[in-house]
C-alpha cells in the first residue's frame, strides 16, 4: 500500500499494465505498418502507372446521361409516346409518369472522335478528345443517400469508407503542408450531398484518411486560425517549448515511440497555417487564367474558384479532390425533377466553362497526365418525363454516364451502351464496384490487394464485385 | 441527463456520456479517432496528424480551457508555484526543475511579449503548451 501511495494514476497504470494502452496500441500500430511513423507517408502503389493525383466532379442530384452526354436520336422518334412495360416505380414520382421525352437540348458531334455532346456544355465539348465516356454505368439504389453512398464508398450504405479514404490509404499523400483529401460543396447556401459527411467518411478505416471538408463559408479548415490577440511569434515560442518539454519527458520515459510522430504533426500544423491559406488563394493567379476559369463570372464562380483550388493543390501534391457540384435534391443541384431544361442548363452553365478550363490548364501545365479527372453523379435520369407544368426527370438506377480525362486514360473513346432510349445500361455493363476498380487501377492499386481487416474479415472498397475496364486504359 | 447531444462544445461531461447522434459527430472527438458509432469496435485505430496538433494550437474550447486554468494559476504567489499548480492540475505530477526552468524563462518571455494582461495570457499559453504534451494526451 506504502509503495501505491507514491504512485500517481500515470505511473500507477505504467508499472501495473507495463502500459496496457501503449502496447496495444504499438501492435496495432506495427499491424497496420504505420508504426510510429506518418501514416499520411507516401506509399509505392502495387504497379506503376500514369495517375497521381484524383479531381472528382461529383454531379450531385444525379445528371441526366440523355441530356448530356449520352445521344439518344431514338428518343426524339418516339417522344411522347408511352413506354410499355415500364416499371413506374423506378423513380420517386410513380404517379407523374409520362410518356418517353426527347432531349430539350440539341446534340451535334465534336472533335475528332465526333462524340455527340448536348448544347449545354458548349466549353466541354470542346475536349472530348481527352474524354473516356463510360456510357454503361448502373447502381444499387433510386434514393439519392443510398445511391450517393454507393458511388463513393461502394456500398448503398453508410459506414463504408469512400473512394477518397481508401486512395489516401493506399497511397497516403505527396504533400507535407496540406491535408491528403480534400472536400468542397456548394458554396451557394443550397445545402450538401444527402448523407453529408459520410459520404467522405473513413468508415472502419484509420479517421487519418478521411475527406477534409472545406467549409463552404468562412474558414474553410477547422483551427486554422491562431487564437485572438497571438503572434506567430509567440505561438512559435509555445511550439519550442513544447518540444522541449515532450524531449526532456522522453529522456524519463523513453517508451514513448510516438513522441517524433506527435512532435512532428505540431510541425505540420504549424506550416499548414500558411500553407493552406496560399493553397486557397486562387485571386493570386494571373488575370488571363482566372477569365479562363470564369472567376469573374457570376454564373459559374463558385465553382470556379473551386477548380482553380484543385489544381493548385495539385500542384502542392493533394491526392484526392473532391468538388461537388449543386447542393441538396430538386432545384438546388442536378435533380431535375421538373423543368429538366431549366435545371440542366443551370448546373451546366455553372461548371461548363470551369471544368473546361481546368482541363485546359492542366493540360498547358503537363498534369492532365498525372491527374485523373472524374465526372459523374450518383444516378442517371429515366428516358420518361416526369409530369410537370414543365417537364422533368425522374431518378434512374439503371443507367449512368461517367467519364474520365487524363491520370492514363484514353482520349475520345466510349466504352458500354444502354438501350436504344437510353432506360438501361446494355452493352459492355459497368457496375458501381468496376467504375471504382477502374479508378483504383489507374492510381496503380490492384483493387482486390487493397484491403482493410475489419469485423474479422478484409474488407475492399469494391466488396466482392469490380472488374475493372481496361477498354479505356491507354 | 445526456441533453440534446453532440454539436454541444460547452458539454462538460466526459464523452463516455454523450449521446452521440452518426449525423452529427463531433469534430474534436473525430479528430482524435473516436470509434465509428455504428458497431462496435474491438480495437481502436490511433492516429497522429496535424489536424489534432491544430486544435491544440487554435481551438477555441481549447484556449478557453488554457485562459480559465490561467485565471486561477494567476492567483498563486509566484511563477513557481503557478507552474506546480499547472502541473499537478493537468499531469496529476510536479514539474522536475529542468521543466521549471524552462517554463519559468518562456513565461518571462511571453508575458513581456503581450501589450495587455500578460500575465494572464502567458499563463494561458503555458497550460496550452501542457495540453499538447505527449504526457497529457497517452496515459502512459
Amino acid at each position: 500500500m506504502n509503495t501505491l501511495n507514491h504512485l500517481n494514476r500515470r505511473q500507477m497504470l505504467q508499472r501495473a499494465g507495463m502500459g496496457i494502452g501503449s502496447l496495444g496500441l504499438a501492435s496495432l500500430l506495427q499491424q497496420e505498418g504505420l508504426a510510429a511513423q506518418n501514416p499520411l507517408a507516401a506509399k509505392n502503389p502495387h504497379f506503376k502507372t500514369k495517375a497521381k493525383s484524383v479531381i472528382w466532379l461529383f454531379i450531385n442530384g444525379g445528371p441526366s446521361h440523355v441530356d448530356t452526354w449520352d445521344y439518344k436520336p431514338e428518343l426524339a422518334k418516339r417522344d411522347g409516346q408511352a413506354l410499355e412495360g415500364f416499371d413506374r416505380f423506378t423513380g420517386f414520382f410513380a404517379n407523374a409518369v409520362g410518356g418517353l421525352m426527347k432531349s430539350p437540348f440539341e446534340f451535334k458531334p465534336h472533335g475528332q472522335s465526333g462524340k455527340h455532346v448536348s448544347s449545354i456544355f458548349p466549353n466541354l465539348s470542346k475536349h472530348v478528345d481527352k474524354m473516356a465516356f463510360i456510357h454503361s454505368g448502373h447502381t444499387e439504389s433510386n434514393n439519392h443517400s443510398p445511391a450517393l453512398f454507393a458511388m463513393n464508398c461502394g456500398l448503398p450504405r453508410m459506414g463504408y469508407p469512400c473512394v477518397g479514404s481508401w486512395v489516401t490509404y493506399g497511397l497516403g499523400s505527396e504533400s507535407d503542408s496540406l491535408p491528403a483529401f480534400v472536400v468542397m460543396s456548394d458554396p451557394k447556401g443550397r445545402g450538401l450531398p444527402k448523407g453529408h459527411a459520410a459520404n467522405w467518411g473513413a468508415g472502419f478505416l484509420p479517421s487519418v484518411y478521411q475527406g477534409t471538408h472545406f467549409r463552404p463559408t468562412g474558414d474553410p479548415i477547422d483551427n486554422l486560425k491562431r487564437p485572438t490577440g497571438m503572434n506567430a511569434e509567440q505561438q512559435r515560442r509555445q511550439l519550442d517549448l513544447l518540444k522541449t518539454l515532450n524531449q526532456q519527458h522522453f529522456e524519463v520515459n523513453p517508451f514513448e515511440e510516438s513522441l517524433a510522430a506527435r512532435i512532428e504533426s505540431f510541425e505540420l500544423a504549424y506550416r499548414m497555417q500558411s500553407a493552406a491559406p496560399e493553397a486557397l488563394a486562387v485571386d493570386k493567379e494571373p488575370e488571363h487564367i482566372r477569365a479562363m476559369y470564369g472567376l469573374d463570372d457570376d454564373k459559374c464562380k463558385h465553382v470556379a474558384a473551386q477548380c482553380l483550388t484543385a489544381r493548385r493543390m495539385v500542384e502542392r501534391g493533394v491526392r484526392f479532390i473532391q468538388i461537388y457540384s449543386g447542393g441538396m435534391e430538386n432545384q438546388r443541384s442536378w435533380d431535375g425533377h421538373n423543368d429538366i431544361a431549366g435545371n440542366h442548363s443551370q448546373f451546366a452553365g455553372e461548371t461548363d466553362k470551369p471544368i473546361a478550363a481546368l482541363l485546359q490548364d492542366l493540360s498547358q501545365r503537363g498534369l492532365l497526365d498525372e491527374t485523373l479527372v472524374v465526372w459523374g453523379g450518383e444516378f442517371g435520369r429515366l428516358p420518361v418525363a416526369q409530369k410537370s407544368k414543365k417537364p422533368g426527370r425522374d431518378h434512374n438506377p439503371h443507367a449512368l454516364t461517367y467519364w474520365m480525362a487524363g491520370g492514363g486514360v484514353k482520349g475520345g473513346v466510349s466504352y458500354g451502351e444502354t438501350d436504344e432510349i437510353g432506360h438501361k445500361a446494355a452493352v459492355d455493363k459497368c457496375h458501381v464496384n468496376d467504375l471504382h476498380a477502374t479508378i483504383l487501377h489507374l492510381l496503380g492499386m490492384d483493387h482486390e490487394k487493397l484491403t482493410y481487416r475489419h469485423n474479422g474479415r478484409d474488407f475492399r472498397l469494391t466488396d466482392v464485385g469490380g472488374e475493372v475496364v481496361k477498354e479505356i486504359i491507354a | 441527463m445526456f441533453g440534446a447531444g453532440t454539436l454541444d462544445e460547452r458539454m462538460l461531461r466526459r464523452s463516455i456520456y454523450f449521446m452521440i447522434k452518426r449525423s452529427k459527430l463531433i469534430p474534436s472527438m473525430q479528430l482524435f479517432d473516436s470509434p465509428e458509432p455504428l458497431v462496435s469496435q474491438g480495437s481502436r485505430p490511433a492516429t497522429i496528424i496535424a489536424p489534432q496538433a491544430l486544435h491544440f494550437m487554435n481551438n477555441g474550447q481549447v484556449r478557453a480551457s488554457a485562459m480559465e486554468l490561467a485565471r486561477q494559476l494567476k492567483a498563486q504567489p509566484d511563477t513557481a508555484a503557478a507552474v506546480t499548480l499547472g502541473y499537478q492540475t493537468v499531469l496529476g505530477r510536479a514539474p522536475t526543475p529542468k521543466e521549471q526552468k524552462s517554463i519559468a524563462s518562456f513565461i518571462d518571455v511571453q508575458e513581456k511579449s503581450y501589450a495587455n494582461n500578460g500575465r494572464e495570457l502567458a499563463l494561458a499559453d503555458f497550460v496550452q503548451v501542457l495540453f499538447g504534451l505527449n504526457e497529457f494526451i497517452y496515459v502512459q
